[in-house]
């Protein structure tokens, strides 16, 4: 579904975040991406939601190169990605049923679908009863959980998280582990790029190490750290 | 496009306007409307005045004394013979008092006074073009039998180049005008677009196109625009009527333009330079502040 040839991304400060990266990503798969801080990692989810464009490489999705879009297909194409972005970025000046409801109305859908869909949506991340909240009344893993709802309200086949489980105490992290397996299990496939060791470990999916831009490792099933 | 979708333009575009457009600025559009329509009124009525006077624009030759009949009829051939010229009407001087007499009417007193028919025969000279009247008028002063010519002398000229210098100074004011209008209009929408940077990023992100984050912003513009030139025209209208009240009675002579068709095709023009000023502006600051 997802496939990197020797994707490169050096910005304009000549800091090289992404050097040869070569990737494959298969519909419906949980995808860990671990690595230090400074290794690539959000870079890696920015390229793939089509944020910022490779220095050089293709990444092809769904047979189609994304860095080819036209400018008019970019959202088109971004509908079909949600992405949980490390500073949650949610508009302090709109509900949590408005957040989420948001990427919805901008992306023209019908007000009655909205209304079916937004409710749905925040049940399963079980902020059912904190629509009517601002993001400024809500604990981290509570913003998280919008965050998340609005990024997986329009159905998008594959769902990136930056930095998931931040600074969230173990429980909030489980419960919001529980919800991506379970936003996984529908069909979404997802990459989550994390520091979180134990979730990481406890999960035995596989992941795709990354230091100083380079895919160090890539294991079925693995640990935070290698076995070498 | 879905109702929905129109009205989340409109409404964004509206609450772009509470939140982003001073009273100071809507002042200052509103004067500028003003200002730029109050030139076209003085324009419409200027080039008004010029073609009734154009379209009288006459020579009057007065004879000498003492011609005879045949001296006259010569000299009126003589006169149709001259290049430029339309017709030639033969002026006695019981005609030519009794005109007067028409024209002045409640003054006739005037020349009740006098007991001897003060005027001489004389001719009315109708021009082809009136902008040769300088020349032709030269032209048939020299002639024999011919006493003096009459044409509003310099009145005609002036009129001519002072209209034409109307022109370009409206022109030129208009140019700056339209610029203080796209600028002030251009700044709300840039504040606009900086209150709501979040959102247009967000936007983005979640995929919506570059025109659903254009179109609030390019409505803003064109409301600010169009209500500015609106609220200017239901001054201007009122202003234009109390003039023509007060040159009604004052100086009931000078024929204004009273046509209400001329002035509500005036007002449209100001609420469609008002709209293409705003989308000019939400335009061309988008293009520099609004990076999709
Ligand atoms: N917009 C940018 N302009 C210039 N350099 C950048 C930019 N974004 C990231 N970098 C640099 O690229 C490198 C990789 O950054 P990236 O954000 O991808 O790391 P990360 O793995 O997500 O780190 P963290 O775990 O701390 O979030 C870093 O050295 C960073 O300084
Ligand atoms: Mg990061």
């Amino acid at each position: 579904m997802i496939r990197l040839h020797g994707v490169s991304k050096i910005y304009p400060n000549r800091v090289a975040a992404l050097v040869n990266v070569n990737l494959n990503v298969e519909r419906g798969e949980f995808v860990f991406l671990v690595g230090p801080s400074g290794a690539g990692k959000t870079t890696f989810l920015r390229l793939l939601m089509r944020h910022i464009l490779p220095t050089s490489g293709h990444i092809i999705v769904d047979g189609r190169n994304i860095c080819r879009l036209r400018q008019w297909e970019v959202p088109y194409y971004r509908r079909r990605v949600g992405m949980v972005f490390q500073d949650f970025k949610l508009l302090p000046a709109k509900t949590v049923y408005e957040n989420v409801a948001f990427a919805l109305r901008v992306t023209e859908t019908p007000p009655s679908e909205i209304r079916r869909r937004v409710p749905e949506v925040l049940r399963l991340v079980g902020l059912q009863d904190r629509a009517k909240a601002h993001p400024a009344d809500l604990s981290g893993g509570e913003q998280q959980r919008v965050s998340i709802a609005r990024a997986i309200v329009n159905r998008p086949d594959i769902l990136l998280a930056d930095e998931l489980t931040g600074n969230l105490d173990p429980d909030t992290s489980w419960g919001i582990m529980d919800l991506m397996q379970e936003i996984n299990r529908m069909g979404t496939t997802i990459i989550m790029a994390t520091h979180n060791m134990s979730i990481v470990n406890r999960m035995k999916k596989r992941v795709v190490e990354i230091d100083c831009g380079r895919v160090v490792r890539d294991e079925d099933g693995g640990g935070y750290r290698g076995e070498a | 496009m879905r109702p929905s979708t129109l009205r989340y333009y409109i409404g964004e575009s509206l609450a772009g306007i509470r939140r982003s457009t001073s009273l100071m600025s809507l002042g200052t559009i509103i004067a500028s409307f003003l200002v730029l329509g109050m030139l076209g009124l003085v324009f419409i009525n200027i080039y008004h005045i010029s073609q009734f006077i154009e379209s009288r624009v006459e020579i009057r030759a007065f004879l000498k004394d003492g011609l005879s009949a045949s001296d006259i009829r010569g000299l009126q051939s003589r006169l149709s013979a001259v290049p430029g010229v339309k017709r030639v009407s033969f002026i006695s001087r019981d005609e030519g008092l009794k005109r007067l007499k028409a024209q002045l009417q409640d003054k006739r007193f005037l020349l009740d006074v006098m007991e001897e028919n003060p005027l001489p025969d004389a001719f009315d000279i109708e021009l082809k073009d009136p902008r040769n009247v300088k020349s032709i008028a030269a032209t048939i002063s020299r002639m024999p039998g011919v006493d003096e010519v009459n044409y509003g002398q310099g009145f005609a000229e002036t009129l001519f180049t002072t209209t034409r210098f109307i022109l370009i100074v409206s022109m030129g004011l208009f140019a700056i005008i339209a610029s203080l209008v796209v600028f002030i209009i251009g700044n709300a929408v840039r504040l606009s677009i900086f209150a709501r940077r979040r959102e247009i990023e967000i936007m983005k992100l979640v995929g919506a196109t570059d025109w659903f984050v254009r179109w609030p912003f390019l409505l803003e513009g064109i409301m600010i625009g169009v209500a500015g030139a609106g609220l200017s025209c239901a001054v201007l209208v009122v202003l234009y009527q109390t003039c023509l009240d007060y040159v009604g009675s004052g100086m009931p002579f000078l024929p204004l333009v009273s046509d209400p068709f001329v002035i509500a095709a005036t007002c449209l023009a100001l609420l469609f330079a008002g709209a293409v000023m705003g989308a000019t502006a939400s335009w061309v600051f988008m293009k520099r502040h609004l990076r999709v």
